[in-house]
């Protein structure tokens, strides 16, 4: 059995006294969402084609700026786009592959190294800013953000003289081992560019980084780009650690507790969410400003984190202190641990839940990947997630009916699910690869993946290729 | 693409009978035609050969028959073992109880047709749901399908 936090108590106490009910995270482990639940309202969905060909694709995003261009990031270093017509652009918006001219800036050697993620300034129609995320050859797999400057006249590719001219890098942050990067980068709607990074991997997250505030692996960072061309970013004020770290005269006496654990020697004040394994895919509910991240987990649990907009960040979502609402390591279902932080909205298995006890072939899989956030068709804010492993599509929810979350299985595909967003009309993308770590051949050498959009299954136009699932 | 061999075809009863009865090795079972299905939906499967890639009388007899030649077969067995640990073992374990992948021994199977030798060619030829992608797709030819179903099955014991 799982025990419930003091922390939880007080915050269930407290909440049940004022607001009670509202979407929240789960005060306890019994409150969070596991496979088998029902979304009040929730449609039939089907995965409908919008593009193909791409090399391992691992990353999608819209353009803010009513072109209707939906940009598919390619695991090599390129950045494809899909025209309002769907069609493919032949040449890539961005190639990072050959600017350099001593070959590719982007180590791709591991299945989870390479170009991740791009993300566009809010106000990139005006300043044709867009930031990328990747891992380094150069720098010997490190993690280099930057922001590259689209020239007006070239508005659908940058070419590697632009590349090269307009290019600011942000941020340089090492990586020891091939594994758990994170990837995404996204502006929230408070403007900051936020960024998920993983523990830095190798598995038991032996650096244990998730819980060092010290370090800015296995953290959702957030930061301010706004800033001169000489300044790579700054630090918002509001961010939950930006003066935990202040130099100051020491005080003894005449300062309370709470103003002592407020200091946190050596702490990087990007962080606002920490305790994380490996944040490949988190998104905003652009109605709502809410957050979800999906943290990939390890052999056992997968779990969906729910951060409300009201949030102050400082979070800490337990790694490597538990996988889910589970303990890590995750012995047995009846194991005893404490939980630490905050729990998930939502939770699943990979077939061995434990590592003793039985299997399980339903509502499993291996690797999350949060697709993006649904207000449509009958769903309302709901998290959409793709398993990388089996296939499965899920929704998770809040249910303001019987006031928990649910998790709905609405399909499981042959895709190996890569990556989401959300389109200019706030429609679900998704994007699979053939890029498992078992048969990995290289970024262009993989069978080509493609892009899908999530429809309402009566929704789905005549005559268009739809995913292959069996579900709803 | 070809298209020479046409999956779950109800063809050769003459055939299957004769060879199972011949050689005891269905694996269908008796007077059952060979079911080529998609795991995922039941929809029927066909099987297109790659480019270059000859039909072995062994996939020739197996489609029409639904019987796997290859069991038993020592020197099949070893060249699907090596197969096995090629594409198979990280996810399904050296022992075949499944480590990523689910287990391919035993009766929980993930999908009930991998308890057939038809079945789970389906499954390998097309793929099933997320990581467990098409082989045909990855290149693997369908009488190296076959052989690493004849490992597999020894494992099952």
């Amino acid at each position: 059995m799982k025990t419930m936090t003091l922390a939880a108590v007080l915050a269930a106490t407290s909440l049940s006294m004022t607001t009670a009910y509202a979407q929240q995270a789960p005060a306890t482990p019994a409150d969070v969402a596991q496979p088998g639940g029902k979304i009040p309202g929730a449609p039939k969905l089907a995965l409908v084609k919008v593009a193909d060909g791409f090399h391992d694709p691992v990353g999608v995003t819209a353009a803010n700026d009513g072109s209707g261009r939906i940009f598919v990031v390619e695991r090599v270093g390129r950045v494809r786009i899909v025209d309002k017509s769907g069609k493919v652009l032949p040449d890539p918006f961005l190639d990072l592959t050959n600017f350099n001219p001593l070959g590719s800036d982007v180590q791709t050697g591991f299945v989870e190294q390479g170009l991740w993620s791009i993300a566009f300034h809010p106000k990139f129609k005006d300043n044709g800013y867009v930031f990328v995320h990747y891992a380094s050859l150069p720098f010997n797999g490190a993690s280099i953000i930057a922001r590259i400057t689209v020239d007006p006249k070239s508005p659908n590719q940058i070419s590697s003289e632009q590349l090269t001219k307009s290019v600011k890098v942000l941020l340089n942050i090492p990586q020891p081992y091939y594994n758990h990067y994170g990837g995404m980068i996204t502006f929230g709607p408070d403007g900051k560019l936020y960024i998920g990074k993983g523990d830095a991997g190798w598995e038991g997250d032996p650096l244990n980084a998730g819980q060092n505030l010290n370090v800015l692996w296995g953290k959702l960072l957030r930061i301010d780009v706004d800033t001169p061309d000489d300044v790579p970013y700054a630090i918002p004020k509001d961010n939950p650690f930006a003066k935990a770290d202040k130099a100051q005269l020491m005080s003894l006496f005449g300062i309370n507790e709470q103003g002592f654990a407020q200091n946190r020697i050596g702490s990087r004040p990007e962080i606002w969410a920490y305790g994380l394994r490996n944040p490949y895919m988190f998104h905003f509910d652009q109605k709502s400003g809410d957050l979800f991240v999906a943290d990939v987990g390890q052999n056992h649990w997968e779990e969906i984190n729910y951060q409300p907009a009201s949030s102050k960040g400082g979070e800490n979502y337990g790694w490597k202190f538990n996988q889910g609402s589970y303990c890590h390591p995750a012995l047995s279902a009846d194991q005893k641990c404490p939980i630490v932080g905050v729990l998930p909205a939502a939770e699943y298995p990979h077939d061995q839940p434990f590592e003793t006890g039985p299997k399980v072939t339903q509502g499993n899989g291996c690797s999350a990947q949060g697709l993006g956030v649904a207000n449509y068709g009958g769903l309302t804010k709901t998290y959409l997630v793709g398993d990388w492993c089996s296939g499965r599509l899920v929704g998770v929810a809040w249910d303001g009916g019987s006031n928990k979350w649910q998790m709905q299985e609405f399909l499981q595909t042959q895709l190996q699910f890569t990556s989401g967003n959300v389109d200019a009309d706030g429609y679900v993308l998704a994007t699979n690869c053939y890029c498992f770590y078992t048969d990995d051949k290289g970024p262009t050498a993989n069978p080509p993946g493609a892009l899908w959009r999530v429809l309402p299954a009566d929704k789905v136009p005549a005559g268009v290729e739809v995913a292959k699932a069996k579900g709803n | 693409m070809q298209s020479k061999l046409l999956a779950a075809t109800r063809v050769s009863l003459l055939a299957f009978t004769f060879v199972s009865g011949v050689s005891g090795l269905s694996s269908a079972g008796a007077g059952d035609l060979p079911d080529f299905k998609s795991p995922l939906d039941n929809s029927p499967m066909t099987f297109p050969l790659q480019a270059g890639e000859v039909e072995s009388t062994a996939v020739q007899n197996f489609k029409a028959t639904g019987v796997n030649e290859y069991r038993g077969n020592t020197d099949a067995i070893a060249e699907g073992k090596k197969l096995y640990t090629a594409n198979c073992i990280v996810c399904h374990g050296a022992d075949g109880t499944g480590k990523m992948g689910p287990t391919l021994v035993g009766k929980d199977v993930v999908y009930p047709q991998a308890l057939t030798d038809p079945g789970m060619f389906s499954i390998i030829y097309g793929g099933a749901s997320g990581a467990m992608q098409s082989f045909a797709r990855r290149g693997m030819k369908q009488d190296q399908m076959l052989r690493i179903i004849a490992y597999i099955r020894t494992l099952d014991k």
